[in-house]
């Protein structure tokens, strides 16, 4: 599928890629994170075959995508900054469209119509921003393609527009296998869409996991002792951070669910509870040091 | 096709205004044609009081001026100056008309090969200039007819009049390289008003100079108009490194194109 290993991408003089590795597998949505000016763009530009990945490697499906005809007619970018050919309509463009894409799908177009409730024949710029990126979904989603990269996407949607995107988007990966890397510099707006995330920073890729893996594995504990007693119990667990609150302590641990609770409960609790991170969480005592730095992506 | 078109469509607002001014000029240049031949022999007088160079270089030939061919030819110094800022502009805004409206995000994620975008766009700024002559031939020649004392030679009347499409041609050339080096242009207009002017007066000093190397390196001296009224055909040495020139220009903005990144930052 998507394969980047050891991308480097220098300009004049900022290195704004500095080695990157990321792995997308086919049929899964991608969510890439990062501050501003982390390296997003960038990254995706080259992915869509905007840049010449000149030092590292980048391909789909095996092949590389810099002026690779064949592979651009199944991979689809939509930028941030959108741009449609002055004055053309809806249909205009469609039209445009359908002479360079080979699988352009006529049925497709027509029926997404109904979906995002524009009129075919309405000039492009005279639509608001947020219209105009439903034409972006609405004429990516026509050409069926088998690759979507979408650069913060879902900006300027309200949030009728943003859940119905979403399930287009859920649909046609759950249908048809498409894979989808997706850029935000907000875990939230991505939450509920990604399997796999990866966190790009400095130009470097600091993590990337799968959701599920990172929520299995870690685990919030709230404890209540009835009196201070030795912890030593708790020194085979992996501990990632612990705090007091009055008589409650708060444990964050890595590891095995059960064992983390049999650990615990030598120590004879008054209370204990082993309760879920949230996925903002998570990242913060994931990322240690880098946390702090990419903490207002996440929380904003 | 779909892109050509698109171009087309682009360039046509500011084609349509250049074409109109040359259409201008020519029209103004050649409607004072009579009253100037009526009153030759008190101008010829007059310009003899001026020095030699100051005539040459302002492309004053005294033994033809009175004719329609050598009063449109000493004209056509202007004219081919306003045509050469047309298509120094265009050849300019091709890359950086991508670059500022980002357009080159926008094709570059399209099945389309970076050859094919660039083939595109030169062809259809060609177009445009093809379109722009066509209009001038048909006005300027309207306008000689119009305005002829005697027969003139017709054959020589075109010859003249297409080298405005061949100086065209070498300055979209120029422009196209000049933008294919530079993508991050700011102000096209001038950058070619620049470039344009300083040829022209290279070819102003090579006629003072009356050097034959220096008339090389200005277009606007490849096609002397003298030449042209007296042999009945153009100066092949000029045709072939003006020829030369062109597509090495284009050939260079292919190569460098489709090997560059294209930064819409």
């Amino acid at each position: 599928m998507i394969e980047v290993v050891n991308l480097i991408k220098e300009f004049d003089d900022l290195e704004a890629l500095k080695g990157v590795n990321l792995h997308v597998n086919k049929g899964s949505i991608y969510g890439l994170l990062g501050s501003n000016g982390a390296g997003k763009t960038t990254l995706l530009k080259t992915l869509a075959g905007i840049y010449k990945d000149d030092k590292g490697q980048v391909t789909i499906d095996g092949d590389r995508i810099f002026e690779n005809e064949a592979l651009k007619q199944r991979v689809i970018f939509i930028p941030d900054h959108l741009f449609y050919f002055s004055s053309y309509t809806i249909e205009d463009m469609a039209k445009f469209y359908r002479e360079v894409y080979s699988n352009w799908n006529e049925d497709r177009y027509r029926s997404l119509q109904s979906v995002f409730k524009l009129d075919f024949n309405k000039k492009i710029h005279k639509l608001s921003k947020g219209m105009q990126r439903q034409v972006a979904f609405w004429l990516s989603l026509s050409i069926t393609p088998d690759v979507m990269i979408l650069d913060e996407p879902l900006d300027g949607l309200d949030s009728v527009m943003r859940q119905k995107v979403k399930n287009l988007l859920i649909q046609e990966v759950a249908e048809r296998e498409m894979t989808i890397i997706i850029s935000s510099h907000n875990l939230r707006e991505l939450e509920d869409l990604c399997d796999h995330i990866g966190i790009l920073h400095k130009g470097e890729l600091v993590l990337e996991k799968e959701l599920d893996d990172l929520k299995q594995d870690i685990h919030k504990i709230q404890v209540v002792f009835k009196e201070p007693s030795s912890r030593d119990a708790l020194k085979e667990l992996n501990i990632l951070y612990q705090e007091e609150r009055g008589s409650v302590l708060l444990f964050i641990a890595r590891g095995n669910k059960e064992k983390i609770l049999s650990c615990f409960k030598k120590l004879q609790p008054v209370i204990l509870d082993i309760l879920p991170l949230t996925l903002e969480e998570i990242f913060i005592y994931e990322m240690g040091d880098i946390g702090y730095a990419i903490e207002n992506i996440i929380i904003e | 096709m779909n892109m050509f078109l698109y171009e087309l469509k682009a360039y046509s607002k500011s084609n349509i205004i250049w074409t109109c001014s040359l259409v201008v000029l020519v029209v103004l240049l050649l409607s004072m044609f009579p009253t100037f031949a009526n009153e030759a022999t008190e101008f010829i007088k007059l310009m003899e009081g001026f020095p030699e160079s100051i005539r040459k270089a302002i492309g004053l030939s005294l033994d033809s001026i009175t004719s329609l061919l050598g009063y449109y030819s000493y004209s056509f110094t202007y004219i081919s100056l306003c045509g050469a800022i047309q298509a120094m502009n265009l050849g300019t805004s091709i890359i950086s008309k991508e670059v500022r409206e980002k357009t080159a995000d926008f094709l570059l994620t399209k099945p389309v090969t970076r050859k094919q975008i660039m083939t595109a766009k030169i062809s259809a700024a060609i177009s445009s200039l093809i379109i722009t002559n066509i209009v001038y031939i048909a006005s300027a020649y309207t306008m000689a007819i119009l305005v002829k004392i005697e027969a003139f030679n017709i054959k020589t009347f075109f010859m003249i009049s297409i080298t405005l499409f061949f100086i065209q041609m070498i300055f979209l050339a120029l422009g196209l390289l000049v933008s294919v080096i530079f993508p991050k242009i700011k102000s096209v207009i001038s950058v070619s008003l620049g470039t344009v002017f300083t040829f022209f007066f290279i070819g102003m000093l090579s006629t003072t100079v009356g050097d034959e190397a220096i008339r090389y390196i200005s277009p606007f001296k490849y096609f002397e108009a003298s030449y042209i009224i007296q042999k009945g055909r153009y100066e092949t040495s000029f045709i072939v490194s003006g020829v030369i020139f062109i597509i090495i220009a284009i050939t260079t903005s292919y190569l460098v194109y489709s090997k560059k990144d294209i930064d819409a930052v």
